[in-house]
């Protein structure tokens, strides 16, 4: 299963096959600061931090300037996770609006999601962001499954 | 009497099929050409040639078309722009698809806006005699015509006073920041003849040239939930609405194309007159104007131009 990392929540997401980052965010019971969904506005732009993206659609110019591209940052609604990816997003930019179904979807299992109060989301602009590559720890995947046989 | 209407409104699309697909079988528009990378598509209530006109290459409004009454309005806009001090170039026939010759203009805002007197005329699809009031065949909204475009600007003020100076536009509605600062127009709602707006203003940081919306138009509220429920069926984002503007009366939902350009669709409103006092909305009262009923402003409003 693929899985969505967003950086400094505690939140990995369960992505499906070919769904976008903002599909799995939305089934997440989270909702990210966008509009249109469609890869015109640019309202949806996260920064990958690790992993690989692929976009589903041809995104342009306009909405995801090169200079931005080649920093990492990418669209939300159009890009789609090849193999697990770690991203960040802004706190202002990320809430939780349905925690049951954060709670479905994500793992391990933020303690303070269970208690249905959004997880604490560290501030992170853009240019803050540092870019650590394999920053996943040995272990982590087995806490992953424990949250969610907990969780039932 | 000078400019009759919003005519045709040209845009990008990021992907020619989808947006021919969105345009044909969820508003219900007819494509009556196809060049491959751009399309001309009209709706069941028009006549003249095309409406929309899509092509493929980014998102965002490559043109506006306005169509005035006779030939001679041509010359009298250019010599009232050369007047006013907007960049202007006469374009021939035949330079846009089944349209007449014209003039072409760039306005402080720097979108392109182009006026022409004629277009091959189609004809509506229920047609002159003894007509039909609806044809069978609709599909999706089935939206009869567009309606009217808002366009963004980083100071709207010379291109307000651009509309009502050379295309004689009266100021139907308008947003200032407070009833001590009239002179000042945070957004702009203009009409040249009796429908509420013909066109809109929005100011803000980095949205010149910027499309905000172009809407279609529909019959009343009825028509709005039922388009709602086709953009449900074929999964169209929806960013407000159903619901009423309190500017302009409109029953509204905002929505986004295939390639994120966002479009309404628009019903009822209200006549307007010239001698009509125009309707002033002050900056705290936003919400109310855009989304009377929840009177809750989105957060993308204001921030997802294209
Ligand atoms: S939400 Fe508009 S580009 Fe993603
Ligand atoms: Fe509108």
């Amino acid at each position: 299963m693929t899985t969505i990392t967003i950086d400094g929540t505690g939140l990995v997401l369960l992505a499906r096959d070919g769904e976008t980052i903002t599909d799995t965010i939305h089934r997440a019971g989270l909702s990210l600061n966008e509009a249109c969904r469609r890869g015109g506005c640019g309202l949806c732009r996260v920064q990958l931090i690790h992993g690989e993206v692929e976009f589903n659609r041809t995104v342009c110019e306009q909405a995801l300037p090169s200079d931005q591209r080649e920093v990492g940052i990418t669209l939300a609604c159009r890009a789609v996770p090849r193999g697990d990816i770690t991203i960040a997003v802004p706190a202002q930019r990320l809430r939780v609006i349905v925690p049951l179904l954060t709670t479905l979807t994500s793992t391990p299992q933020p303690a303070a999601a269970s208690e249905g109060d959004p997880p604490e989301v560290e501030v992170r602009p853009f240019a803050r962001v540092p870019v650590h590559r394999n920053r996943r720890k040995e272990g982590e995947k087995r806490a992953t499954t424990r949250a969610v046989a907990a969780t039932g | 009497m000078g400019v009759i209407r919003l005519g045709y409104v040209h845009i990008r699309v990021t992907d020619i099929e989808e947006a021919k697909r969105h345009y044909t079988q969820t508003v219900g528009f007819r494509m009556v050409k196809d060049d491959g990378k751009t399309v001309y598509l009209k709706g069941w209530d028009e006549w003249d040639h095309h409406s929309v006109v899509l092509e493929e290459g980014g998102v965002g409004v490559i043109k506006l078309g306005y169509k005035v009454n006779r030939a001679e309005d041509i010359e009298d806009i250019e010599r009232k722009s050369q007047t006013f001090g907007v960049t202007t170039e006469r374009m021939s026939r035949g330079e846009n698809t089944d349209t007449s010759d014209g003039l072409r203009i760039i306005l402080p805002t720097s979108h392109v806006v182009e006026v022409y007197h004629d277009m091959t005329l189609l004809g509506s699809d229920v047609g002159a005699i003894n007509p039909d009031v609806f044809p069978r065949d609709l599909i999706g909204i089935g939206a009869p015509r567009i309606d009217h475009a808002l366009l963004g600007g980083d100071n709207i003020a010379t291109t307000e006073r651009f509309f009502t100076d050379v295309f004689d536009f009266y100021q139907v509605e308008r947003l200032v920041p407070d009833l001590d600062h009239m002179e000042t127009p945070l957004a702009s709602w203009l009409a040249g003849g009796n429908r509420g707006h013909d066109v809109a203003l929005i100011q803000g940081d980095g949205y010149d040239g910027k499309l905000h919306h172009f809407a279609f138009h529909l019959q009343d509220w009825n028509d709005i939930l039922h388009a709602g429920q086709i953009m449900a069926m074929d999964d169209v984002p929806i960013e407000l609405g159903p619901s009423q503007h309190g500017i302009t009366r409109g029953r509204t939902i905002y929505y986004f194309d295939p390639a994120g350009n966002r479009n309404e669709v628009f019903a009822d409103g209200y006549v307007a007159q010239r001698d009509r006092p125009t309707t002033i909305w002050t900056a705290d009262k936003l919400a109310k104007g855009i989304d009377y009923v929840t009177r809750n402003l989105s957060e993308t409003f204001a921030t997802a131009l294209t």
